[in-house]
Parts: structure tokens; C-alpha cells; sequence
């Protein structure tokens, strides 16, 4: 299991976190979300031990991963720019790992040829999403307990991206546990059970995706009269309106919410379908007007 | 058990690159052999003194080949994740430095005095000196390298470790130098990090030559040898056990950030613009613009410091103060009766 409890983190005189709390659960594919420099490829770098927090503290099984190979021997991490030597090429990457990880050769050769990468060309002459490729093999063939990835989807084809969330999937069977980074949401409610969700220097919200879109309500309101946020029976995340129709988002139940609107005598009520994508948007949002 | 694969790996990818490093200086050492390239018509060219120069620049710049993957958020991203401890990569880095150092230079070394030897009417008495001589440089390799790498992995940017190997190339001789106009017999040369490599190749060229070894030096430039090279052994040695020290204290985050060890820029600045402006000859006019070009050259390092020209009010000051004590020291030597050892 992966912890962290209280963890703070600046850079000079900016602040990226003050008093982050996460608990993802072994086996779970967790997707890590936030606005542009919200911290999240810091809490990754110090999750696979790269950064140490200034204070509180990240721990994997229980266990410092800050320079513990033992812990870290668990870990893959692949960075949102992977790195390379010049003129390394698939092959020698693969004997790279081999050195530190128990890499499976037959699964890097199953995921390349996928991908129809070239094993004998150096890796500076690949496209964006070509490098990706291979470092997703590697990734797989380490076959690691804990895989994080930043900016997992960047530069992908849609066939790669398909091949990649199948991959990641046939590692949670496996029992390994996923955090991926990144702004491609609907990629993201395809594979993942739950989230981070990182805003204004913390962890604004961490559980279950199911539950945070069970807990947040799109609601379209059509009213005999014109009304204003204030005459809402309950605190809106955000209202708009055209004329008499009027748009809310709130959190709480359907049956909840729409009971507490019945009693406004509205015309018509209609929850509008919300996905992991407005989710993130009304809560950042939310977390904005707040 | 990773990180002996790991350091079989790294060894086996940097093969190529030593041997053509080796391959360079063979060439270069053997041609100065065959065309007696320093002194044609009187002096023995050895290879010792072409292979110390060609050894002590290696020495400078392995540090910078090894270590520069931490300047690099990329490369640290993927090393410091790896299950290796960071001492345990800094370990594989450096031994290998030393092999990478080391090996070029064992073979051209060996290649250049069996050309020598061949070439060469020397007697079994002067050939037998390459084996001391061999021996003898290479703790004075050993003191380049170490105190590079040490320095080099302060800066937070390659360039800025590039400059700090400068700095520290230089540091000594500059400040002896003050001290020499101070208190007199002082030979600053004798303190630079490189000193006792080419006082190896120095020696070994008396020996072989026909005018033989000079034991007449005299006991202040004797005073001077010991003590700069007991100076840079112990600094030597004092940069590699801080190299692994400081180790797990480096943070990542600083990566390309201003590099503010007091190893660097910060002292190595005002350092040197007092050195260089108090051995001026302050009473000559043309010196003076010698004191306006340290000051223009301390500024433009300090822009490099800051990554900006920008520098800022403290910087600004730093150099102001660092230049009047400079041209305070300066007046205090011309004023002084103590009489003034050449360079």
C-alpha cells in the first residue's frame, strides 16, 4: 500500500504542497489529476524516491522509499521525458534494466513488436511517442509492484494508448499497483478505480471514481419564474443560468437534491450525465470560486 | 548485487570511449616521440611529459563525463529511481572515472616509453626510470581527478561544474601568489592541483637528460613542493570522502538551479577578483584597466552565477567590496619592503 501523510514540499519560495494525505490501495490503478504545476509529477518524484519531502512522509508497504533499493526494487518509474544516452539503442536499454530489475526479456519483445519498434536503432531518432513505446516495454518487462507514470498518454497513437491501458490492466491482475499522471481524463476513467485529485498546494480529494461521481449531481432546472443562486435550496458548486433554465452542480445525492428542488415547484428536472472530465472541471472549479 | 551488473554495464558501454581516448593520446604522445617535438636537436623527448599534460586534462574532464548525469533533471529522474542507492551509483561513477582515467593513460604511457626506449640510445639505468615515474604520477592523476569530481558535483549545471574545475585549477595559485607578495619565497606553482603531476614528468626529463637531475634546488622552492603537495594530496583526499558524504544531501530539485555552494561561484568570485587585483602592479596606469577588466570579467561570471545580468544589490556589493580589497591589498604589497620572489 502506498501512504503518504502530511507531506510538504517547496521549491524556493513557491509551495507544492503543504500537508498532502494519500492512501492508495494495493492492486488498484489510480489516476493522478490536477491543473498544470499542481505538484503532480513532484508527489510521483517523491513517491519513487527521486525527491525527499521537507516534511511528513511517503511510505510504500510501511516502508521509506528514499533511497531504499529494497523498497524501490518494487518501483517503476517512468518520467513524462524518459531519458537517454545518445546513441542507446532498444536492445541496450534492455540489458540497462536487466542490470537492476528482473526484467523479462520476452515481455519487452512482445510489447516493442506490438509497437513495431526497432530494436537496433537508436532511441534519439525516435518520435515522441515512438520513445514512449519503448519505455512503456520496459516499464512492463520490469514487471514492477509499483508503476507510476507521468504524462502516461503524451505522444501516444489511439492503437498505442489501446495496447497500453490493456497492458496496464494485465499488471493489475497481476497484483501490481498503478498511479498514472495525467490530463487525459477519459483515458483515465477507462482503466482507473480511483484518483487523486491534487489543488491549491494539497490532495483535494482521494477515493474511489465511482464514488466521487455518485457524490457530485448535474442537475438542468427549468423554473416558471427567473431565479438566482441564492434562491437554491442547497450550496451550489456552480449555477448558471439562460432565462428560466437553470444549470446546478452539487454535491449529494440525486434523489436528495432533486427532492429539495421539488419543493421550488420547478417545471421540468433533468440530471445531465457527468464524467470524470466534468468532474474534474467542477471541482477545480469549485476549489477557484472558493 | 545490482550494482556490481550495473557497474559490468557501465564498464562495458564506456569501453569504446576509452579506447579511443586511448587511441588519441598515443598518437599524440607518439608523434611528439617521433618528431621530438619540444626541444628538437637537444632535448630527449620521453612521452612522460606529453602523456602527464595529455593525463592531467583527462583527469579534468572524466569527472565532468561520469557526473554530469546529475545536472539533468531527465537523467536523475531515472537513476535516483532505480533500485540502487544514490552512494552506491556515485560508487560505479567514479570507480569507473578512475578506470576511464587510468587505462588510456597506462596505454599510452607503455606504448610511448617503449618508443622511447627504441628510439633512443637510453641506458638500461634511464630506461628503468619510467617504472618510478609511471608510478609516481599517478597520485598525481589521482589528486586532479578527485578534487574535480568534487567540485564539478556542487554546481547544479554542467557549465557551472565545468567552471568550478577552473576555479579550483586556479584557486591556489592565485591566492599563493598573494601570499607570496606578502611574506616573500612562497612559489605558488607548487600549489596547483596539476603541480605534482608535472613535477613527475619534470623530474623524470632531469634524469634522462644529459645535464642530469638538478638535487641543488634550493630550500625554500624544496619547503614549497612539500607543502603544496601535502596541500593537495590532503585536499585530494578530503574531496573524495565529501564527494560520498555529501551524497544523499544533494537535492534533486536544485537541478539547473543557481548553483550556491560556497565551493563555487560564491567564494570562487570575490575570491578571485581580490587575488588577481592584489598582484597587480597598482602604480602602473595600464594595470588599471586590468583592474576594470577583472571587474567586467567578475561581473560576467556573476551573470552566469545568477543566470541572469540581473545580479542583484548583495551580488553587486559582493564585487564592489571584493575589488576595493582587492586594490587595498594591492596598495599594502606596493607599499611594503618585502622583496617580491618571481613567479
Amino acid at each position: 500500500m502506498i501512504t503518504a501523510s502530511g507531506i510538504k514540499k517547496s521549491f524556493g519560495s513557491k509551495t507544492v504542497f503543504n500537508g498532502a494525505d494519500i492512501t492508495v490501495d494495493d492492486g488498484s490503478i489510480c489516476g493522478l489529476v490536477g491543473i498544470n504545476g499542481a505538484g503532480k509529477s513532484t508527489l510521483l518524484r517523491i513517491l519513487c524516491g527521486v525527491l525527499t519531502a521537507d516534511g511528513g512522509a511517503a511510505q510504500i508497504d510501511g516502508k521509506e522509499i528514499f533511497d531504499n533499493p529494497e523498497v524501490k526494487r518494487g518501483i517503476f518509474f517512468l518520467a513524462d521525458e524518459p531519458f537517454f544516452e545518445y546513441g542507446l539503442t532498444c536492445a541496450k536499454l534492455c540489458e540497462f534494466y536487466k542490470t537492476v530489475y528482473d526484467f523479462d526479456e520476452a515481455v519487452f519483445r512482445k510489447y516493442t513488436d506490438k509497437f513495431g519498434s526497432e530494436l537496433k536503432k537508436p532511441i534519439r531518432n525516435f518520435s515522441k511517442g515512438m520513445k514512449r513505446q519503448v519505455y512503456i516495454a520496459a516499464a512492463f518487462a520490469c514487471k514492477p509492484k509499483y508503476l507510476f507514470l507521468d504524462e502516461a498518454f503524451d505522444g501516444l497513437d489511439p492503437l498505442s494508448r489501446l495496447e497500453f491501458k490493456r497492458g496496464i490492466i494485465e499488471l493489475q491482475e497481476g497484483g501490481t499497483t498503478v498511479i498514472i499522471a495525467s490530463h487525459s481524463l477519459r483515458e483515465l476513467e477507462d482503466i482507473c478505480d480511483s484518483f487523486i485529485l491534487i489543488d491549491n498546494m494539497t490532495v483535494k480529494v482521494c477515493g474511489k471514481i465511482e464514488d466521487a461521481l455518485d457524490n457530485i449531481v448535474k442537475l438542468q432546472v427549468v423554473f416558471s419564474t427567473e431565479m438566482e443562486e441564492k434562491d437554491m435550496p442547497f450550496p451550489c458548486m456552480r449555477f448558471t443560468r439562460v432565462g428560466r433554465v437553470v444549470t446546478v452542480v452539487a454535491r449529494g445525492g440525486k434523489d436528495e437534491l432533486t427532492a429539495k428542488l421539488e419543493k421550488m415547484n420547478p417545471l421540468i428536472i433533468d440530471e445531465v450525465g457527468m464524467d470524470f472530465e466534468d468532474y474534474f472541471i467542477e471541482e477545480v472549479r469549485s476549489g477557484v470560486k472558493q | 548485487m545490482s550494482a556490481k551488473k550495473y557497474f559490468v554495464f557501465e564498464l562495458k558501454k564506456a569501453l569504446f570511449a576509452m579506447g579511443s581516448i586511448a587511441l588519441i593520446m598515443t598518437a599524440i604522445s607518439l608523434a611528439t616521440i617521433i618528431t621530438d617535438y619540444y626541444l628538437p636537436g637537444y632535448r630527449i623527448e620521453s612521452g612522460v611529459e606529453a602523456n602527464a599534460i595529455m593525463g592531467g586534462i583527462l583527469a579534468a574532464i572524466v569527472p565532468v563525463w561520469m557526473f554530469s548525469y546529475k545536472m539533468k533533471r531527465r537523467s536523475v529522474d531515472l537513476f535516483y529511481s532505480l533500485p540502487l542507492k544514490r552512494v552506491q551509483i556515485l560508487k560505479v561513477k567514479y570507480l569507473l572515472g578512475l578506470i576511464a582515467l587510468y587505462a588510456p593513460y597506462t596505454t599510452s604511457f607503455v606504448l610511448s616509453a617503449l618508443t622511447a626506449l627504441i628510439k633512443y640510445p637510453l641506458d638500461a639505468f634511464s630506461g628503468v626510470y619510467y617504472i618510478p615515474a609511471f608510478f609516481a604520477s599517478l597520485p598525481g592523476l589521482f589528486c586532479i581527478y578527485s578534487i574535480a569530481s568534487f567540485v564539478f558535483t556542487r554546481a547544479e549545471r554542467t557549465v557551472d561544474g565545468m567552471i568550478f574545475i577552473i576555479f579550483w585549477a586556479l584557486a591556489m595559485l592565485v591566492v599563493m601568489r598573494v601570499v607570496n607578495n606578502f611574506i616573500g619565497d612562497v612559489v605558488a606553482y607548487y600549489y596547483m592541483p596539476t603541480s605534482p603531476l608535472d613535477q613527475v614528468a619534470v623530474t623524470f626529463g632531469e634524469y634522462i637528460e644529459i645535464i642530469g637531475i638538478k638535487v641543488h634546488e634550493a630550500d625554500y622552492i624544496v619547503a614549497n613542493m612539500a607543502v603544496g603537495f601535502s596541500i593537495t594530496g590532503l585536499m585530494a583526499i578530503a574531496s573524495t570522502v565529501l564527494l560520498f558524504l555529501t551524497e544523499k544531501k544533494k537535492k534533486a530539485e536544485n537541478i539547473g538551479a543557481v548553483s550556491e555552494s560556497p565551493f563555487g561561484y560564491k567564494v570562487m568570485i570575490p575570491l578571485f577578483t581580490v587575488c588577481i587585483i592584489a598582484n597587480l602592479d597598482i602604480f602602473y596606469f595600464y594595470e588599471i584597466v586590468l583592474i576594470v577588466i577583472t571587474a567586467s570579467a567578475a561581473f560576467m561570471l556573476s551573470a552566469l552565477y545568477k543566470h541572469t545580468f540581473k545580479i542583484g544589490k548583495v551580488q553587486a556589493i559582493i564585487l564592489a567590496a571584493a575589488v576595493v580589497t582587492g586594490i587595498a591589498f594591492a596598495l599594502i604589497i606596493a607599499f611594503s619592503t618585502v622583496n617580491y620572489t618571481p613567479f
